[in-house]
């Protein structure tokens, strides 16, 4: 049986459809059958990141209401045989759905597939709600900026009241040259507030604006820094131990501690 | 409920009556004690509920707010109702009832307690403590606490690292100053001093002169 696991940040704009698409496409890249969840109802973008727009006939709200079976709605990648994206209805507002429904669907859906991905929208309203509701892991996107931190420990604090077991934390768009010069909070100053697992870093990088817009995850780019983090960020999925890169979490740990030995703050 | 102060046989007899551990895996245990808690005793209820027989959470309150069904969920450990219910207005003792807070306040939950607060974890940007006595952080504060909410102006804040967002005892109000500035990585505590705030290093026994300052 396959796990659930939703993608979440409470801040919108930070990176949490960008993360579905590219842990689908590295998780299905490394063999596992994968399917993507759109849960952003009303405001849907993951089939568009994955390029499968033009494929949609039937919805995640069709599916819930009964108008269509889960296997109708499933839209196989064109790239990969083993991953599939549920899309979101366009039409619809998220209160179409429960998070009773989310719940037995999800529980469907992981009886075939090794990852289900549920992609949250942003905010803490019902949205919110759903997307969890049938997850047993949670993913925390957060940008290495005070708002979007203080939203990323909000939505920790409801999941901890969920009862869900503590959340992982990729940390998205960091920018190594903003953290050396002390423009950016560093990975040791999240952690220090969140006190969560930090499970990657991912690097800003133009690349995922390139193949946003081309429909094809920068997970399958080889030279494409992003990526790569998003490729190790599966492998630590799949319960391998990979070793957070050096050069993304160390650097910046290293010269916050010693702008603050050195007073300089 | 308990009896003032925890003694040896009190502990061993708890001990006895839940039997092989882990009686209390898993579970949220409430503390009424029905007069004051020493820190001591605490720890040692601590040891044997958590540690020996698997509890989760170990919360300490005050009948009244038992009684009141508060909820155990996000921000609502207390009802806010409970420093009415004490009815005569006076702020409230020095010492006396204590909830414990075993989890860190993250952005947007909030405690309000008639009683002192002692919170085991962190209290982060966006989360508030307001309490009728004093506020203990074994941890960072970096929220907003709200001591000697009812008027108490010899209440403290103590914590860990001391990096609140605001701070107010009684009615005066401190704030960390705007933009960069150093934060020393020592326990501090917060208190009014002729009318201002001020925060000063943690020293050991500072409770017993907070105490003696009260009777004076
Ligand atoms: N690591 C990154 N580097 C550069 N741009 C990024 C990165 N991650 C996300 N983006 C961009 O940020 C925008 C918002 O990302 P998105 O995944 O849609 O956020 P969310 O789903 O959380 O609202 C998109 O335009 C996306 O291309
Ligand atoms: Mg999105």
């Amino acid at each position: 049986m396959g796990e659930v696991i939703v993608i979440t940040s409470g801040k919108g704009g930070v990176g949490k459809t960008t993360t579905s698409a590219n842990l689908g496409a590295a998780l299905a890249a490394q063999g596992r059958s994968v399917v993507l969840v759109d849960a952003d109802i009303g405001l849907r973008n993951l089939d568009v990141v994955m390029g499968l727009e033009n494929r949609i006939v039937y919805d995640l709200v069709d599916v819930v209401e009964g108008y269509a079976r889960v296997r109708q709605a499933l839209i196989r990648d064109k790239r990969f045989e083993n991953l599939c994206l549920l899309p979101a209805a366009q039409t619809k507002d998220k209160t179409a759905v429960s998070p009773d429904q989310m719940r037995a669907l999800c529980h469907e859906l992981r009886e075939e597939f090794d990852f289900v991905l549920v992609d949250s929208p942003a905010g803490i309203e019902q949205g919110f709600r759903n997307a969890i509701a049938g997850a047993e892991q949670a993913l925390v996107v957060a940008t290495p900026e005070v708002s979007s931190v203080r939203d990323a420990d909000r939505i920790i604090g409801l999941l901890e009241a969920e009862r869900m077991p503590p959340p992982r934390l990729i940390i998205n768009r960091m920018r190594a040259s903003m953290v050396r010069r002390g423009d950016m909070m560093d990975i040791s100053d999240i952690i220090d507030i969140l006190a969560i697992e930090l499970i990657g870093v991912v690097p800003e990088d133009e690349a995922i604006v390139v193949s946003t817009n081309r429909g094809e995850p920068a997970a399958l780019l080889p030279s494409s820094r992003a990526g790569a983090a998003y490729r190790d960020i599966a492998r630590r999925l799949r319960g391998e131990s990979v070793p957070i890169a050096a050069s993304a979490a160390q650097e910046g740990s290293l010269f916050g501690r010693l702008r603050r030995l050195l007073g300089a703050r | 409920m308990l009896p003032d102060g925890v003694g040896a046989d009190a502990l061993a007899e708890l001990g006895r009556r839940l039997g092989t551990p882990p009686a209390l895996a898993g579970a949220t245990v409430t503390l009424v004690p029905a007069g004051a808690l020493r820190v001591n005793d605490l720890g040692a209820l601590e040891n044997l509920l958590i540690g020996r027989h698997s509890a989760v959470c170990v919360e300490v309150v005050r009948a009244a707010a038992v009684d009141a069904g508060a909820g155990r969920g996000t921000g609502a450990l207390a009802a806010p109702e409970a420093r009415a219910r004490q009815g005569d207005g006076r702020a409230a003792p020095a010492t006396g009832d204590s909830l414990l807070v075993r989890r860190t306040l993250r952005s947007g939950q909030r405690i309000r307690f008639a009683g002192n607060v002692v919170v085991l974890g962190d209290v982060n940007p966006g989360a508030e403590i307001v309490a009728g006595g004093d506020i203990v952080v074994m941890g960072t504060l970096r929220g907003v606490a709200h001591a000697g909410a009812a008027g108490d102006a010899d209440a403290i804040v103590a914590a860990f690292r001391l990096q609140p967002t605001q701070i107010r005892v009684g009615g005066v109000i401190g704030r960390s100053p705007d933009g960069a500035y150093e934060r020393p990585e020592i326990p501090e505590i917060a208190r009014v001093r002729e009318g201002v705030l001020v925060v000063e290093r943690l020293q050991p026994g500072f409770g017993e002169i907070a105490a003696g300052d009260r009777q004076a």
